[in-house]
């Protein structure tokens, strides 16, 4: 009780440390590091190809999602300094300069020559009229119009307000709006009508018109924005200025995106309008610049700002909003995170703390230290049906009021201090509490029982529980699950169906089913006990996985790659996705650290920070991504690319690479390929290079798709390859036949061979390690035992026994390792075999302080070789060195393994008593080097003098 | 006192080992696990051992992984892993995962003494097989290199930390075992001790280690509250 008072103590008088908690918006830039030519972007494009194109102040530059290549004059640009871009109904890019415009036509730039005047002027911007014509609105030469045969001009002699035009737009209804530096002029058929400051405009220096709907029209201006409505006869005009909520009133630029949402770039910050308002964003939220020219939204969907000084910048904060420690949070880990019934979100994080923010957006941080928690590493938040929030941390649960006092002091007390993970209020009076040692807690009506292995449960390690709409109370521990089902624990484990044993996030999904996650992905249990296994691997990885929920039809998986979407009822469903290269603050998510609040935001907790996201902005546009063929290599030359490529039919080894131009998250993208005529169905890889090496002759296509992060195909691109037969051949038309006909028949059965081959491989490797594995323990029991015995006793004569007991045990286990290292298919290698002598060599020697010379000449220690000739050659060196250490009194041994002419020959000599002054007991070691040395099909021969020498001369391997 | 735990599902091995060891001078050994989760637990309590052996076949958690969890949480504890079988890949992967050496389980009680006694040391040791693959690792040529592996060489130091490359000297170790020279041989040619060799093995195992840590820091938040 006295413990209790101080707790109460320190909650008041200590109070609460506030402060200033900021946001940060994931932002790329693509600028020098990227080999931007400058980094000032005053346009932004994507043509019909996919490729976006920059244009800086000095060059143009065109982006692949990779590199950048730069453009300048010498390449037919009329001037390096861009001022716009634009692409007309066939994809033509229209390339606004300081000087005049250029176009770019089949992968060429063509100077666009117009009239003089306008071959100097700098150019603003370009329209595209219903009709066809082109506007030009210039710098200080009014508008050329050009409708592909003469060339028309408006300036301030036909009563153009100025001749500085910095915008046109077209309406429905065929008035067309000029928006200049003096106003802006309306031509409705026969002249102009002005609109300036005194009819209502905010400046009269305007820079951008945008069409919102058929009542709406924008104008951005140098001192906010004007709106013109024209839903009654006559229309209204209304300003947006930083009082709307706008970052600053030099406007640049307005865009209206695919979602109808105007996206506003000023001289200082950007602002999105949606629902009626204005959300700023400014370097005080992670932008890397405050001046920006231009919007620009690419195929895919995402947004891109043209920066004064910091390049192209992708901005992602419309889907992601950020919070790490440099924004003011306790502690990077944020293990729970919940938000109460009065908009409070509350973040539990792993030593700092709850973190609070509320509405006004200040961060308050209740602790330890403040008095209100017993530990600052926090496992789970959640409300009571009372709307209290119960916590669970490392050192017991605390429950508080809405004011932060402590609730239900009572029944706290009644807890054990122990590590709650997970806290489950199944009505009003009776909860259920998973702990992380001491198995699974439940309250009711102020009494406590506890469930343990004793009572059935599965693990005392709990993690997660589970409340089924039928009753079952479902617990995820670290060495199972167990289902309390009318009283009894009903168990699984990895000897019943589970493929990892440690549980960590779970829900029920409508037909009754539980979804759990683990270290391998996630899996379902239905309610009969059927457990089904969702293979969750990424780029050949095992992803595991922490929480899992479902909405919108989607079950949504946070994951060490990145928060995973996928569709429930697709047989082979899509996964999309979201890592930290598309703005997931990190890409590794904590255990069931999530909340979805009303507002369809998702708050996700990660190792380092907290992002929001909110995935209805994710539009899945259904364009199809770009596909290309980027190289193709002909053994290891990069060939120019045509339409058929011829190879020879000697050296056929080549590689052909693709790349999607996709520009979110590259690593995301999947591809489908296949050669026709070698691969059986498309083949599925996150690889952009595929080999292929040994094609017999023949025509072939390959083909390839790529999958985006959306689960839409791109088109399919093929290149046909063609492999030359050998000239000698073509010529015998019925030879070549034949030759075909003889090569299928060998490549059927050789394919029955081979796979009969691995078969038999397989069994053996098994049986092989089961042997091992099993006699291999024993025998190690067998001979540690008899180490220890020995070292105990005191009995010389034991001793002796005992150590050859030992000694016997530990060959009998060398011998089978040696077994099992011969046929592991991962040792197939000649250095695999050169490293098996030294090691063995090494250590019998180092036994007896006897030097080993080796000499591995002309040896390729990546050439593979047969299991059967491997064994051959060690169990040769191993009976020879055997033989030498035990009989031959040498102090010295020379084991050489030579590759000349084709032909392998061994050496292994020794400066001991030779072979004549051996005793009859080597007589064994020799036969079976012999035996061996037959295997191999080599020459044996002994040679007695100054020590023994062992030669097995001219085999292959 | 130096503390030694054991963690082993084989009973008989495991009690053999622990008592052999409890009885030499200067040793302890209570801490025993037939699991990487019960030692872990333990763990976090604060019984901090100098040397854990440990095994790599485990139930449950397997042993490369406990030890990634157990290097990045408690770094100043040495871990040797025991194996069945002279399993290179296995042996290297769990050197990367942090272990300062390995013994074969069936190697004797005195040699597993020994190995100790190296590691508190501050030493290890290497085979020629793991040489090599020292070798692979950290992008090295033996003998003469081509023109490609030069520029794979140079691109590969482009991305790598300097810490975490091989200096000339452990380079020369590694070459020396990949040869066939044994750490006698090795030390005299290097003018150095036998007990720097060990040294400088023990220094490349924590490059190892270091190198394919950057995943293992994620873990590790995750072992505590995953």
């Amino acid at each position: 009780m006295i413990k209790h008072r101080l707790f109460f103590y320190f909650a008041f008088t200590i109070g609460l440390v506030i402060s200033a908690f900021g946001q940060t918006i994931p932002t790329k830039m693509i600028s020098l590091d990227n080999g931007l030519s400058q980094s000032v972007v005053k346009a932004i494009l994507q043509d019909n190809n996919g490729y976006l194109w920059f244009g800086t102040e000095y060059g143009l530059n065109k982006y692949d999602g990779k590199k950048n290549e730069a453009y300048y004059k010498h390449h037919g640009l009329s001037s390096n300094e861009i001022t716009c871009l634009q692409k007309d109904a066939f994809g033509t890019l229209w390339i606004g300069t300081s000087k005049g415009l250029t176009l770019r036509l089949n992968d060429k730039f063509v100077i666009f020559e117009g009239t003089d005047s306008l071959l100097n002027a700098p150019v603003n911007t370009v329209a595209f009229a219903k009709d066809g014509s082109v506007w030009i609105g210039t710098e200080g030469d009014g508008i050329w119009i050009y409708n592909g045969d003469i060339f028309d001009r408006w300036n301030v002699d036909n009563g153009l307000s100025s001749d500085s035009v910095r915008s046109i737009l077209f309406l429905e209804n065929g008035a067309i709006w000029i928006g200049t530096r003096n106003g802006i002029n309306i031509f409705n058929g026969s002249g102009f009508k002005i609109i300036q400051d005194k009819q209502g405009l905010t400046d009269n220096k305007v820079r951008s018109l945008l069409q919102i709907d058929n009542q709406t029209i924008w104008a951005g201006t140098r001192d906010g924005i004007t709106e013109f409505k024209f839903d009654k006869p006559l229309y209204r005009v209304k300003a947006y200025r930083t009082t709307d909520n706008l970052p600053d009133n030099k406007i640049t630029n307005l865009f209206l995106d695919d979602q109808q949402r105007v996206w506003v770039t000023t001289e200082n910050g950007i602002a999105v309008w949606e629902n009626n308002k204005f959300e700023a964003f400014g370097t005080q939220n992670g932008l890397e610049a405050s001046y920006f020219y231009t919007t620009y939204e690419d195929f895919e969907g995402t947004i891109w700002l043209a920066s004064y000084g910091s390049g192209a910048v992708q901005f992602l904060g419309e889907k992601f909003v950020n919070w790490t420690t440099d924004d003011g949070l306790s502690n990077s880990v944020v293990s729970s995170v919940f938000k109460d019934s009065k908009e409070k979100v509350w973040i539990g994080t792993y030593g700092g703390g709850i973190d609070l923010i509320a509405k006004s957006k200040k961060i308050k941080n209740i602790s330890m230290k403040s008095g209100h928690l017993p530990d600052d590493k926090i496992y789970h938040i959640v409300e009571s049906i009372d709307h209290k929030i119960w916590v669970g941390t490392r050192h017991g649960i605390v429950s508080l009021n809405e004011n932060l006092t402590p609730a239900n002091t009572e029944t706290i007390q009644l807890l054990p201090k122990l590590k709650y993970r997970f806290l489950l209020q199944e009505n009003d009076s009776n909860w259920w509490f998973a702990t992380e040692d001491e198995g699974i807690f439940h309250l009711e009506k102020n009494q406590i029982k506890q469930f343990t292995v004793d009572n059935g449960l599965v693990s005392n390690s709990t993690r997660v529980l589970l409340k089924h709409t039928n009753g079952d109370l479902f617990i995820g521990t670290t060495n199972g699950l167990s289902i309390l089902r009318k009283g009894e624990f009903l168990n699984f484990t990895l000897q019943n169906g589970l493929v990892n044993q440690v549980i960590l996030d779970m829900i029920e999904t409508d037909d009754g089913s539980v979804w759990f996650t683990h270290y391998q992905g996630i899996s379902k249990i239905s309610l009969d006990g059927q457990i089904e296994h969702i293979d969750f691997e990424f780029r050949g990885e095992p992803q595991a996985s922490y929480l899992i929920r479902e909405f919108n039809g989607y079950l949504w998986v946070g994951t060490n790659k990145g928060l995973v979407q996928i569709k429930l009822d697709e047989k082979n469903p899509h996964r999309k996705l979201y890592t930290s290269t598309m703005g997931l603050v990190n890409d590794e998510l904590n255990k069931g650290s999530i909340y979805i609040d009303s507002e369809n935001y998702f708050w996700l907790g990660t190792v380092n920070g907290l992002t929001r996201f909110k995935p209805k902005f994710i539009q899945d546009k259904k364009n199809r991504i770009p596909l290309y063929f980027e190289e193709i290599e002909v053994t290891g030359k990069t060939i120019e690319s045509r339409k058929i490529i011829e190879l020879p039919f000697k050296d056929n080894y080549f590689s052909i690479s693709f790349a999607a131009l996709s520009y979110i998250d590259a690593s995301t993208m999947q591809y489908k390929y296949r050669l026709k005529g070698v691969d059986i169905g498309w083949q599925n890889t996150y690889q952009s290079k595929i080999r292929y090496a040994g094609l017999t002759e023949g025509e072939y296509e390959f083909q390839v798709k790529a999958i985006d992060n959306n689960g839409v195909e791109s088109k399919q691109i093929s290149q046909m390859i063609h492999v030359l037969p050998p000239f000698w051949r073509s010529s015998w038309f019925l030879f070549l036949m034949a030759s075909i006909v003889l090569s299928i028949a060998y490549l059927v059965l050789n394919n029955i061979r081979i796979s009969k081959m691995v078969e038999t491989e397989r069994i053996r490797v098994r049986i092989a390690s089961d042997l091992h594995d099993d006699i291999g323990a024993s025998l190690t029991e067998i001979a540690l035992q008899a180490d220890f015995i020995q070292a105990m006793t005191a009995d010389e004569d034991s001793k002796v026994t005992l150590q050859e007991l030992a000694e016997q045990s530990r060959k009998v286990v060398t011998t089978m390792d040696d077994i099992v290292w011969s046929i592991d298919a991962r040792n197939d290698t000649l250095g695999d075999l050169t490293d098996r002598i030294q090691d063995y060599a090494n250590k019998m020697a180092s036994k007896k302080e006897i030097i080993v010379n080796y000499h591995f000449t002309g040896i390729q220690s990546e050439k593979k070789i047969h299991s059967d000739l491997r064994q051959n050659v060690y169990l040769i060196c191993k009976e020879a060195i055997n033989n030498t250490i035990k009989y031959a009194q040498a102090d010295l041994i020379s084991i050489d393994l030579i590759f000349e002419n084709g032909l392998y020959s061994l050496l292994i000599s020794d400066n001991g008593i030779g072979l004549e002054n051996l005793t009859k007991k080597t007589g064994h070691g020799l036969k079976n080097i012999k035996e061996r040395a037959t295997r191999l099909g080599g020459k044996l021969s002994f040679e007695s003098k100054n020590g023994l020498m062992i030669q097995v001369k001219g085999f292959h391997l | 006192m130096k503390k030694i735990a054991i963690v082993e599902d084989n009973t008989t091995i495991r009690t053999l080992i622990q008592k052999f060891i409890a009885k030499q001078e200067n040793y302890a050994c209570t801490q025993v696990y037939d699991a990487v989760e019960p030692f872990l637990a333990d763990l976090k309590q604060q019984h901090l051992p100098d040397v854990v052996l440990m095994d790599i076949d485990l139930p449950g958690m397997n042993g490369i992984e406990g030890m990634k969890l157990i290097k990045s949480n408690f770094p100043s504890v040495e871990i040797i892993m025991l194996t069945v079988y002279h399993d290179s890949h296995r042996i290297f992967d769990s050197l990367c995962a942090g272990a300062s050496g390995y013994l074969l389980k069936h190697t004797s009680l005195q040699e597993i003494k020994e190995s100790i006694e190296v590691v508190l040391n501050g030493g290890s040791v290497m085979s020629p097989q793991i040489a090599r693959k020292v070798i692979g690792y950290f992008a090295m040529q033996p003998n003469s290199s081509t023109e490609i592996n030069k520029q794979q060489k140079s691109a590969e130091k482009i991305n790598s930390n300097q810490d975490s490359e091989l200096t000339m000297r452990e380079q020369e170790i590694v070459i020396g075992l990949v040869d066939g020279l044994s750490y006698k041989m090795i030390a005299d040619r290097m003018t150095i001790s036998l007990d720097t060799v060990r040294a400088h093995i023990r220094n490349i195992y924590k490059k190892l280690h270091v190198n394919s840590k950057a995943e293992v820091i994620a873990k590790s938040l995750r072992g505590e509250i995953g």
